[in-house]
């Protein structure tokens, strides 16, 4: 009994190790480099100037021509000239971004352009550096949630064909720690969106979409067994949790393969500084562990309530 | 085995159309939406066109869920469902029945309200009638097979009325909501859906596959 | 012939059903008694497939209840406190509803020579929503049949039923038994087992407590060792 505390202790330990790490790290290292575009002015009949900050891959380094994937209305291409010095390490393939004041409305030219390369620790690529540092706790909460889910959906099938308690309590655990670190991703991903793509959320975004609907459907799959104890609750809520889990990933995926919803804009996926990439991974970590944690403590106490049920209802039994 | 379906679905509609309890009050409740709708869009100049595929879907589906939770909710206040579960048939048998007298009522809910639609929003669907009713049949069918285990499953939680909508809405927002509308939309202007249309096909059968897995399951004791 | 070896069925820790072992041959009639929260009647739910159990087994005529449950159902009817009817369709329409859902062709002549059986002929066309509750125990009597089950379930059959009902059931149960169904009734009146069982077994608290032959003793010899055993429980 005293080893399992002592484990429980230690994985806690470590996870707030971890948590530590990525914190520094975030505040310390980095940014994410993405191949993604930001554009800052977005309605062209409010600006007359305006500052313009455009981040892409370079195609050409003689024309300096940027090989743009995707800009947000309006849509345009750049071409940028540039005197001076080029950094150094500049060549195709490079991530650069432009700074420029804009004077045309209509043409969209630059008057004055900079060329800067986004180089590591360099945290000016991006529309909002600091706004930017809550990703690294906003992609590890998302990822412990899809775990957390993924757990429900393997410990209800388990359920169903073993029979076991144990297996539902691990399903009904996970579900709702799931939907508390759901509910961190979702909040903190309009915090960094905002000062980012100028809005909180994008609804055209599957994977937004997708993330939004997981959140709702286990949001049902706790409400359902609120103030619920039995086998026949458990056994419904893992059909619920199973279908709940199969049907919103597949629709996903066959969205993105049809493209019948709505394409995927600007994502926050692209290639990522090594420091950066780290720095997620540890953060991927620490979350990872704290959910595994959490999961253990609250599997002991759902066990320890259902008990307590058993043993009112025998007492009330023994009333009679 | 669809003899044992055919036999409850015509039971369970020779009770309904005699009594009319369910059929009628989603008959109102359909037309209620569409009126609301009506008054909300009454000061609204712009082109209606874009709203009337999400105005059709959101009638059907809240008329559809208000009917889904009686299809055993009934039975089981009257203990009857469990004279059903005494039956030597296989679970899966019940649930088609049940798929197809939900499926019955459904189809007549939302031709009603198409036709609700037709005349208050004096909307023409020139040609495009018979595709659109296509995307209907399409879309109700993918939303009875889910619905139909959902309204089995919640029958037997508390609160089930609201609980069929919380579990029922989430799945379908993404899997038959969002692809009749857009196919819906796309009649309309008289493209054909092709993704739309396969997109529903397939959540009709990993629904009715997974219906087929669990089913039983939700039965059980 | 039912089989049941070792039965045990928990719901949460509780374990209504302990370790139960019984045996009942064809054609008998077993009366099982027992104080309410017995676990008689989840007895009688396991056994028509209703329920499945924790652990141990039940077999039907060698057809175990957890693979065969489609063929076990098919050899049962149950008649219970529930009638199981639907109010809005008429007699004759219930009995024809469950004849199909039971897989058999009903011949008019059959229906409603089990309508006057249970004296209901004359009203077979009448919504059942318009009967009394004692012509809809009389009528679920003759749905418990109506697919001539080798085995009969009542659970507590008497509720409900007036004197003449009673007697309609009497009636039919003894025929029942001449024609070698096997019947067990759960009840908890003392007086109705031991008049109608052959072979009267007490249960208390998810246990088989004592098993007796009618032949063997009286109504008030069994009374007594019936209070006897409550008492020491």
């Amino acid at each position: 009994m005293t080893d399992r505390k002592l484990l429980d202790l230690g994985l806690l330990v470590t996870a707030f190790v971890f948590i530590l790490a990525t914190v520094f790290m975030a505040i310390y290292s980095v940014q994410l480099v993405g191949t993604d575009v930001s554009v800052v002015a977005m309605n062209p009949s409010e600006y007359t100037e305006y500052e313009l900050r455009v981040k892409g891959v370079v195609a050409d380094v003689n024309g300096l021509e940027f090989g743009l994937e995707d800009i947000a209305t309006p849509t345009f291409e750049l071409k940028v000239t540039h005197t001076g010095e080029l950094p150094s390490g500049f060549g195709p393939g490079a991530i650069v971004y432009v700074k420029g004041v804009l004077t045309d409305t209509q043409q969209l030219t630059f008057e004055s352009t900079e060329i800067e390369m986004a180089t590591q620790g360099d945290s000016a690529g991006w529309v909002a550096p600091y706004a930017q540092k809550i990703f690294y706790f906003h992609t590890p909460a998302a990822w412990v949630s899809y775990l957390a889910f993924g757990i429900v959906l393997v410990a209800s099938v388990l359920f169903l064909i073993k029979g076991s308690e144990r297996w539902d309590r691990i399903a009904k655990s996970s579900a709702e720690i799931g939907v508390i670190f759901c509910t961190l991703a979702i909040i903190t991903g309009p915090i960094w969106a905002k000062p980012e793509w100028g809005v909180y959320w994008r609804w055209e975004d599957t994977k937004l979409l997708t993330t939004f609907v997981l959140w709702l459907i286990y949001l049902g799959y706790v409400a359902l067994r609120v103030g619920a104890h039995g086998e026949h609750i458990a056994r419904i809520a893992a059909v619920y949790g199973i279908i709940g889990f199969v049907a919103v990933p597949l629709s996903f995926i066959s969205s993105r393969i049809w493209n019948s919803l709505h394409p995927n804009p600007v994502g926050h996926e692209g290639s990522m500084s090594a420091i950066a990439g780290m720095t997620l991974l540890i953060g991927v970590i620490a979350l990872s562990l704290f959910f595994i944690y959490l999961l253990k403590r609250r599997v002991e106490i759902v066990k320890l309530k259902e008990e307590i049920e058993d043993l009112k209802d025998e007492i009330e039994g023994g009333m009679e | 085995m669809t003899s044992y379906s055919l036999a409850l679905a015509v039971k369970d509609l020779k009770v309904e159309f005699r009594t009319l309890r369910m059929i009628v009050t989603m008959l109102i409740f359909s037309l209620m939406v569409v009126m609301a709708f009506r008054f909300a869009f009454l000061f609204y100049n712009r082109d209606i066109e874009p709203s009337v595929a999400p105005i059709l879907w959101v009638t059907f589906t809240f008329a559809g869920m208000f009917g889904l939770v009686s299809s055993f909710s009934r039975e089981k206040d009257t203990g009857s469902l469990q004279g059903l579960m005494l039956c030597p048939t296989g679970r899966w048998s019940i649930y088609l029945g049940k798929l197809l007298s939900n499926l019955a009522l459904l189809l007549i809910v939302d031709f009603s309200a198409l036709l609700f639609f037709a005349v208050f929003f004096n909307f023409d669907f020139h040609g495009n009638i018979l595709p659109l009713i296509g995307i209907v049949i399409l879309g109700t069918v993918a939303f009875a097979v889910i619905g139909t285990l959902i309204a089995a499953l919640s029958v037997n939680a508390r609160g089930r009325e609201s609980l069929l909508t919380i579990l029922m809405v989430p799945l379908i927002i993404m899997t038959i909501l969002l692809p009749s509308i857009d196919a819906t939309s796309k009649v309309l202007e008289s493209t054909f859906p092709e993704n739309e249309i396969r997109m529903l096909a397939m959540f009709s059968i990993v629904y009715l596959a997974l219906s087929y897995v669990l089913f039983y399951r939700v039965m059980e004791g | 012939m039912i089989e049941i070896e070792n039965l045990v069925k928990k719901f949460g820790r509780k374990r209504v059903i302990d370790g139960v072992n019984l045996t009942i041959d064809k054609g008998n009639f077993l009366a099982i008694l027992g104080p309410n929260g017995a676990g008689k009647t989840t007895l009688l739910n396991l056994i028509c497939t209703l329920l499945r159990p924790s652990s141990g087994s039940i077999l039907v005529d060698k057809l175990d209840t957890k693979e065969d449950g489609i063929e076990v159902r098919r050899k049962i009817g149950v008649l219970a406190h529930v009638s199981y009817l639907y109010d809005d369709l008429s007699a004759l329409e219930n009995l024809k509803f469950y004849g199909k859902m039971y897989g058999i062709k009903l011949k008019e002549e059959r229906i409603k020579r089990l309508l006057s059986r249970v004296k209901l002929l004359h009203r077979m066309n009448d919504m059942v929503g318009t009967y009394s509750r004692g012509m809809k125990q009389r009528l679920s009597i003759a749905r418990a049949v109506v697919h001539d089950p080798d085995v009969l379930l009542l659970d507590e059959p008497y509720t409900g039923l007036d004197l003449n009902g009673c007697e309609i059931l009497n009636e039919m149960l003894l025929e029942l038994g001449k024609q070698k169904k096997t019947i067990v009734m759960v009840t908890h009146d003392v007086e109705r087992g031991h008049e109608m069982g052959e072979r009267l077994a007490v249960m208390i608290d998810g246990k088989m407590a004592a098993d007796f032959r009618k032949e063997d003793m009286g109504l008030d010899e069994f009374k007594r060792r019936y209070r006897k055993l409550l008492g020491a429980a």
